[in-house]
């Protein structure tokens, strides 16, 4: 009898050791824990979060994608941006991987003098670029125009250059290296207390070297309810093409 | 077999707070940066008509805009600001990329504050980079800001993965 309860002691104090260890081993995946949360779920300091709303287009096996295009009309009624910045964007991945781009598109609210202001209504490009980080350029020669004002951006490569244009004006140039892996068009916040009602992406195209412009996705204007999530409706007509539409990221 | 006991547990325990401890005390955004120094180059000096925004004046706006999005209670650190045409710009840092909007000759104040940030530390990043799961290849080292003098809107802004020590100007 004495022989069997020390037994189960000895098998309890082994089993509170595999518990303890069993702790130790978990922590690193505790560490890393808040990270994950701010990203889904959270915002840094209660200063909200980026979230998007977007559909996309990508190969699996590398096709020779050189361009994209969109129609965007201005959102009307435009988007109530009471914390930095919204923007309406298409975004060209380069170099046949989706961690490089060139982007183009409407932006409600940018930096001006040390401090956002949340009222002021531009155009803009950007790049990104594994090697050398990220840069925004705001585009001040083409008017944004009033709200509900129709404008088609288009990122196609050319003579050794991703060329960015705005209603046929060429504006800006990428030297990063062909192809696009991925194409997306949405919509870009920082903070979910923006209110974008309204994203009407149409005549969403990609560009097949040699080839020419095939569509890509119908777009329906996406919904808004009260707690801000955002929902794109999107079909795929050209199933050869890749990737079906998405919806909202978060 | 008691002793043996309390010094086992006793072990395990110090184990768990120290492993613990560790992760607790080490940064987060402890990764390296690759620096680039351009203080051996001297740029021309260039004079602003009056009423133009002071350098102070621009590197305290860019110094607050840095100070965004940050978490675990970093510090905005060593800014730096000079004056620089737009195609001086583009011969020394944006290398792959250019707006044909902007005269070369255009007057900007170049402000860099070196601040880590990770993907969701940024401003702005694109659908296929949130979906990443690779996000450690998005970290930068430091903000910059090319701010119109005349006006102080900020024309272009973004995140260097390398960290840039700015010529010295005249």
């Amino acid at each position: 009898m004495k022989g069997k309860m020390n037994f189960n002691k000895c098998r309890k104090s082994k089993l509170l050791i595999v518990l303890l260890l069993l702790v130790v081993l978990s922590l690193p995946l505790f560490s890393n824990f808040p990270d994950r949360f701010q990203r889904i779920c959270s915002g840094y300091s209660g200063s909200g979060v980026h979230y998007d709303a977007y559909g996309y287009i990508s190969w699996i096996i590398p096709r020779n994608w050189s361009g994209g295009k969109v129609t965007f009309t201005n959102p009307n009624p435009d988007y109530s941006v009471t914390s930095e910045r919204a923007n309406h964007t298409i975004w060209v991945t380069t170099g046949n991987s989706t961690d490089n781009w060139v982007e183009t598109g409407y932006s409600k609210g940018w930096n001006v003098n040390g401090s956002f202001d949340s009222g002021v209504r531009t155009l803009y490009t950007a790049r990104n670029s594994s090697a050398q980080g990220y840069a925004v350029y705001r585009v001040t020669t083409i008017s944004p125009g009033s709200p509900g004002t129709t404008h088609t951006y288009e990122i196609l490569y050319s003579g050794g250059l991703w060329k960015v244009y705005i209603d046929g004006s060429y504006v800006a140039y990428s030297n990063q290296p062909l192809y696009a892996k991925e194409i997306d068009v949405g919509l870009e916040s920082r903070n979910y207390s923006n209110s974008c009602p309204r994203v009407y992406p149409t005549n969403i195209q990609y560009y097949y070297e040699g080839q020419g412009w095939y569509s890509f996705g119908q777009a329906n204007p996406s919904t808004y309810t009260n707690n801000s999530y955002y929902y794109f409706q999107f079909t795929n007509p050209n199933k050869d093409s890749g990737v079906d539409w998405n919806y909202f990221g978060q | 077999m008691k002793k043996k006991k309390i010094i086992l547990v006793s072990f395990v325990l110090a184990l768990i707070f120290s492993v613990g401890a560790i992760m607790i005390a080490t940064p987060r955004n402890s990764k390296s940066s690759e620096v680039k120094d351009l203080s051996n180059i001297t740029l021309p000096s260039h004079d602003l008509p009056k009423g133009y925004f002071a350098k102070e004046k621009v590197i305290e706006g860019a110094v607050n805009l840095s100070k965004r999005h940050l978490s675990h209670e970093q510090i905005p650190q060593n800014p730096q600001c000079i004056l620089i045409t737009y195609g001086e710009y583009l011969k020394l840092f944006e290398t792959s990329f250019a707006s044909l909007e902007i005269p070369n000759d255009k007057l900007f104040y170049l402000v860099t504050v070196d601040v880590d940030r990770e993907l969701e530390e940024r401003e702005t990043f694109s659908p296929s980079a949130e979906r990443s799961t690779h996000k450690e290849q998005f970290i930068t080292h430091q903000d910059f800001y090319l701010i119109d003098p005349e006006n102080g809107d900020v024309v272009g802004y973004g995140g260097n993965v390398i960290k840039w020590i700015l010529p010295k100007q005249k």
